[in-house]
């Protein structure tokens, strides 16, 4: 046995172990993972030096190279560090013997996915997954809030749906060239191969959780708890689907062949950063606010990924491991809050900052990346991709100001969007309740530090860690180097100025503060009454005159791919029963003896009276005979 | 010829039957026609003018037989036939007992 | 292989020594006909890796009547989609045997039902292995004849009207197919499938040709139900017993129905989409109607089971669809759905079962407000839904695939979107039923029965396992091969004369 059937195989028996054992203990899901991770490493050092394949069975094939390496470590790696969170956070639930075998198997058959090395493997593993992920969100169906059937059938008609087209897209490819590799470079310029590489996209995106079929996100948001959002959407299936999508943009097929669907790529990036961050301005919950954001970092991924500048593409790679880094987190910090304080609405939450300082300094510094504020990771990877997309213009692409522009802007409003998350969960007044919360115990925080702590290294450290180790080793072009931006340099500026700023507080006039009361209208305010939640900041946008139209439509569910889909079922359905029955009905009832018949019959198919049937049985061999005969 | 019309004949009637008639037995007649009809239509294809029964001891010259393959199919056809009339009887009388009619424009209780 | 009248003498044996036996001890017929499914089951999936080692073909002569150098015997023949054929119907009589040990309790008159049930199976392994036209009405009508007597075997009122209408109806179909074995001997002179085709195959196709085929494509529509001749199977599926019922739906309108119709289309009158595409389009857009109009009706049934038969009728349609486009890719899916529709659709029909023993009605307003909960049934349930209405990786992913594919491939567009979206359709009706009956927060659990539970994970099992390996295993050994057998039409003939 390798690494590669161990690495699959160990989490599935360690975890059934678990499952079996699991009223006494809960070692045997961490021995699952850790041997998951154990395996993961091995294959990711064996990758650094050589391209293995393996065949098991005949049935399944794996391969590894330097890309696929680099992504199970991670993959594997949040496994490890969300089950350590879910096994404190979830101690009390009622099913979570099912739940952690659920979860250590997905994050196996994640791993196999990634080391899929043809077509039907990737088709194999990629629909264990879809199943997996619907047994996962079906369990939280009813445990948590209302709405949760809801949720869960939407986000798995999505899932299926899309996953659908994607494993149809991988089939059309399988019947015309057979079973492929997936390092072909196949140009693409004829039908097939457009026509597969846009169904395959369709995949990725709602895996990723692009716009149009991005709902499923905040929809799920509202059922699964915290650890489940951290690793299901916010990492998990953003690693897979930008993955794939980089696998087969520039390993199966070459994106650099058609112009067209390039910008099909960059339009979707653009569009899918701007709107879900102005989506999530307006959110009123912890997590349905972070998972908006999480649909807009996808944006830039496949914005960058879409330009086919090799700068560029390093950035949508980099900016995938980054934002599965901080995403998910902030989706742990959230529920380290949620934890203590069974509340995610925003404006019930504030000034926690004291409380809980481990967390508050993680989600603070996570909250930053995701904002681009230097020298974190998550403003590197944005700065890569805005060059590459700056670089357009050099191939006579003068849509790239309309992307930049909306790559910044979307950039800008997350600050912004943040500041007012974090104005309202950690500072700001603090209600009353909430003054004898603590801080979460060693492995509900130990597991969000370590990724903040990751976001920080890689911003600071990011040229020599990250993208020389990681990022450019793994794509297949040599990447132009870059030198006007040192993030060491700007690190110690940064700090320098920062402990500038402390000394100055220490020992300046602005030590005190003088508090007074508030009188409004002669009355003195009360002390409640002056609680001011960070909710209302950005209420105002939604009365500006234009997006006023579009967060109407929004909120109405507008960009909802599955309520279109609702809708148009439902009006078929409606077309059926009533109105082509009624137009049968009026056409037949105007010829004689047959129209009566006739009538009676398409009125209701089944009437229950046998010489109807009959009746439709004999003209129906009539016409047949006319067909063929004649 | 002749016979074969009286084939379609029979056919014909039995169809009538089938789609007009309302009582159970009578739908069960009309079908039973239609398998007369059918059946008749089988043994006539084995027919042949002047032609003799396929039954020889010594057989000095040619002779025209008829074909006895379509009459051991008849048969069995006709057996089938039975079984099947047996049983839609017997499934019409246990309807008459539970709906106490014969009419099945009253049995409807399975619609939509 | 010379065990091949096994499949039709060893149920027949079953079926007569039951009334006789059962005088003794009345669950002696219980194990007579277990033991009787669970031979055939073996039977079957021997002949599976038999049958590589005699050829395409195998063909056992009744009573020595050799087949050369007139064919005059009766034979049965036996190649890859007969082979597909029966391997489907006994693992699902193997699955609905089982079944029925606890289900009959609900039941007086055991030996009864064992009886016709085998006769059933008898007649539905004859159909598929035969190799005489004539041999085919007679296992037809054996099959059939037993199926009226089950639907109405609770005797009830809705019973007794659906077997009626089920049995006028089922019967004009078996009349014409005889009409059309009549002429088609008057034209041949034989009976042999074989000779037939070969005698076929050196005349014109003229105006009596094409009258052949519409009296046979007509039969053959009605006992597969399709639009608009579906009328009897929403009543006969949802008012016989739950174990028939998933017999029914899963394999006898396609061993009966599809199965016997391709096999004289393709085989026998050596049509193709070159010579007879009128012919092909017919049963297109038939195929469409179905899937389209029955999947509607479906979405507003309120009942379980005549839900579930509506389905059934929809299913159809995509068979139909892919033996109409009939190139390698869609009747290698259209035959792929046979397996994962027996499968899928038995399983849920099986699952009506105890449903309705609980609760006492199988109306889904009222299952809705039933106090206790289902989980089990519920589980098994979604997960057959799943694998009917294509979601990897279960079985029925991979017919869907394949047979929008072959749309594709066959520059149908219209008619691949059609079957996407008809797909999720089809998620959206069959999940209806979990929505509303197996989801209940809290309420007393029941408890699941013996031998119907194990008959559910055998069932789950094949679904889900063979979904894993359909396209290393299954598609390749079994369907692929079968679907060579359908392509290559008129080669049938010369591979059995050959012998």
């Amino acid at each position: 046995m390798s690494s590669f059937e161990l690495l699959i195989i160990l989490p599935i028996i360690l975890g059934f172990l678990g499952y079996l054992i699991s009223f006494l203990r809960n070692e045997f899901y961490f021995l699952g993972a850790i041997l998951n991770f154990y395996y993961a490493i091995r294959i990711f050092l064996i990758s650094r030096k050589i391209e293995v394949t393996r065949k098991i069975f005949n049935i399944l094939n794996f391969s590894v190279d330097k890309l696929s390496g680099f992504v199970l470590l991670f993959i594997s790696l949040f496994t490890l560090l969300i089950l350590i969170y879910s096994i404190r956070y979830l101690k009390y639930y009622e099913k979570k013997k099912e739940y952690f075998y659920y979860f250590l198997l997905i994050g196996a058959i994640g791993c196999g996915t990634v080391l899929a090395g043809d077509i039907l493997t990737l088709i194999i593993f990629w629909g264990i997954l879809l199943s997996l992920i619907s047994l996962i969100f079906g369990f939280f169906q009813y445990a948590t809030k209302e709405g949760g059937e809801f949720a869960f059938v939407k986000s798995i008609s999505i899932l299926g749906f899309s996953d659908f087209l994607l494993i149809l897209g991988l089939g059309l490819l399988f019947i015309s060239y057979g079973n492929l590799s997936f390092n072909l470079k196949l140009p693409l310029n004829n039908t097939i191969n457009i026509l597969s590489f846009i169904l395959i996209t369709i995949g990725c995106f709602a895996k990723a959780g692009a716009i149009p079929l991005h709902s499923w996100i905040p929809e799920i948001s509202k059922v699964a708890p915290a650890p489940t959002m951290a690793f299901i959407p916010a990492s998990l299936d953003k690693l897979l689907g930008i993955y794939l999508l980089l696998r087969i943009s520039y390993y199966l097929f070459d994106l650099n062949t058609n112009f067209v669907l390039k910008n099909y790529l960059m339009i979707i990036g653009s569009i899918t950063i701007l709107a879900a961050v102005l989506m999530a301005l307006i959110q009123k919950e912890v997590m349905k606010l972070l998972s908006y954001h999480t649909v807009s970092q996808v944006g830039y991924m496949v914005l960058g990924i879409g330009t086919g500048i090799p700068i560029g593409i390093a950035g949508g790679l980099f900016h995938m491991l980054n934002n599965a880094i901080y995403k998910s987190c902030l989706f742990l910090t959230a529920g380290q809050v949620e934890f203590w304080t069974k509340e995610t609405k925003i404006e019930k939450l504030g000034g926690l900052a004291p409380n809980m300082p481990i967390t508050f300094t993680s989600f603070l510094i996570s909250a930053l990346a995701i904002s681009g504020i230097p020298p974190l990771n998550g403003f590197f990877s944005k700065w890569m991709v805005y060059q590459g997309v700056i670089y357009l213009y050099k191939e006579g692409n003068y849509l790239f100001p309309l992307y930049l522009l909306s790559a910044m802007l979307g950039s800008i409003l997350t600050l912004a969007s943040f500041l007012k998350l974090t104005h309202s969960i950690f500072l700001g007044e603090r209600p009353k309740e909430y003054e004898k919360i603590k801080e979460v115990n060693f492995s509900l925080w130990f597991p969000s530090a370590l990724l903040a702590f990751l976001s920080l290294l890689f911003g600071i450290l990011a040229i020599p860690l990250p993208i020389k180790g990681l990022i450019y080793p793994s794509l297949p072009f040599r990447i132009e180097e870059f030198g006007f931006w040192q993030p060491l340099l700007a690190f110690i500026l940064i700090v320098l100025g920062v402990i500038v700023g402390f000394v100055i507080y220490l020992f300046g006039a602005v030590k005190k503060v003088e508090r007074k009361d508030i009188f409004v209208g002669g009355e003195l305010l009360k002390e409640e009454e002056r609680h001011f939640s960070g909710d209302q900041f950005y209420s105002p946008i939604k009365e500006a005159p234009l997006l006023e139209k579009g967060y109407e439509f929004g909120e109405e569910g507008s960009f909802d791919f599955y309520n279109y889909l609702t809708a148009i079922f439902s009006g078929f359905s409606l077309l059926f029963k009533e109105v082509i029955d009624y137009i049968l009905e009026l056409i037949y009832h105007q010829i004689a003896y047959f129209s009566e018949i006739f009538g009676g019959l398409l009125r209701k198919i089944q009437s229950g009276i046998l010489s109807d049937y009959l009746f439709v049985i004999f003209i129906g061999i009539i016409i047949i005979l006319l067909i063929l005969i004649l | 010829m002749l016979p074969y019309l009286g084939c379609i004949i029979l056919f014909l009637i039995g169809i009538y039957a089938i789609l007009t008639k309302r009582n159970l037995i009578k739908i069960a007649i009309g079908f039973c026609l239609l398998e007369y009809s059918v059946n008749l239509f089988f043994a006539f294809i084995g027919y042949k003018k002047d032609a003799l029964a396929p039954i020889y001891a010594n057989l000095s010259q040619a002779r025209n037989f008829v074909d006895p393959i379509p009459q051991a199919l008849v048969l069995t056809a006709i057996v089938i036939g039975l079984g099947t009339t047996a049983l839609l009887l017997s499934v019409a009388l246990r309807i008459y007992e539970k709906y106490k009619t014969f009419d099945i424009k009253e049995i409807k209780r399975l619609k939509e | 292989m010379n065990y091949l009248p096994l499949f039709t003498a060893l149920p027949l044996l079953g079926a007569f020594l039951i009334p006789l036996l059962s005088k003794i001890w009345e669950r002696l017929s219980d194990i007579i006909s277990n033991v009787i499914t669970t031979l055939l089951l073996i039977l079957s999936v021997y002949s599976l890796f038999l049958l590589p080692i005699f050829g395409k073909v195998y063909v056992y002569e009744i009573g020595k009547w050799a087949i050369k150098p007139i064919p005059l015997g009766i034979v049965f023949t036996f190649d890859n989609l007969s082979l597909l054929m029966v391997l489907v119907i006994n693992l699902l009589s193997f699955a609905c045997s089982l079944y029925s040990i606890t289900y009959l309790d609900n039941y007086t008159a055991r030996w009864k039902f064992w009886t016709l049930f085998l006769l059933m199976v008898a007649g539905l392994n004859g159909v598929a292995i035969t190799g005489d036209l004539f041999n085919l009405f007679v296992f037809i009508e054996i099959s059939a004849i037993s199926s009226y007597a089950l639907v109405a075997f609770g005797v009830e009122k809705e019973d007794l009207e659906a077997s009626f209408k089920y049995q006028i109806i089922g019967e004009i179909a078996g009349l014409t197919i005889l009409l059309a074995i009549a002429l088609i001997y008057a034209k041949t002179s034989t009976l042999n499938m074989a000779d037939i085709a070969n005698t076929f195959a050196k005349e014109s196709k003229g105006p009596l040709f094409w009258f052949i085929i519409s009296l046979l494509t007509f039969g053959f529509l009605i006992k597969s139900a399709l639009f608009p001749f579906h009328f009897w199977l929403p009543d006969a599926h949802s008012q016989a017993p739950a174990p028939i019922s998933a017999m029914l739906s899963g394999i006898f309108i396609k061993v009966v129905g599809v199965y016997a119709l391709s096999r004289l289309i393709f085989n026998i009158f050596g049509l193709n989409r070159l010579n007879a595409s009128h012919y092909f389009n017919l049963l297109l857009i038939l195929g469409i109607f179905s899937i389209v109009i029955a999947g509607f009706i479906a979405l507003k049934q309120e009942n379980y089971k005549r839900l579930l038969a509506y389905s059934t009728i929809s299913q159809v349609g995509y068979i139909f669809v892919g033996l109409g486009l009939a190139n390698f890719w869609s009747i290698t899916g259209a035959l792929s759905l046979i397996f994962a529709h027996a499968l899928g659709k038995g399983l849920l029909f099986l699952t009506a079962g105890p449903v309705e023993k609980e609760a006492g009605s199988l109306d889904i307003h009222l299952l809705s407000n039933f106090k206790k909960r289902m989980s089990f049934y519920g589980i098994v349930y979604t997960l057959g839904a799943l694998s009917l209405a294509g979601i990897p990786p279960f079985l029925g992913f991979f017919p869907k695939i394949f047979l929008i594919l072959g749309a594709i491939k066959g520059k149908r567009f219209e008619v691949a979107i059609i079957l996407g979206i008809f797909s999720l359709l089809t998620l959206a009706y069959l999940l209806k039923i979990t929505n509303k009956v197996f989801t209940k927060k809290e309420g007393e659990e029941v408890k699941g029965v013996s031998s119907i539970v194990i008959s559910f994970l055998f069932l789950v099992f094949l679904i889900f396992i063979l979904g894993l390996f359909y396209l290393n295993y299954l598609e390749p050994n079994l369907i692929s091969k079968a679907t060579e057998a359908v392509i290559s039409g008129v080669e049938y003939a010369r591979l059995v004369l050959i012998k």
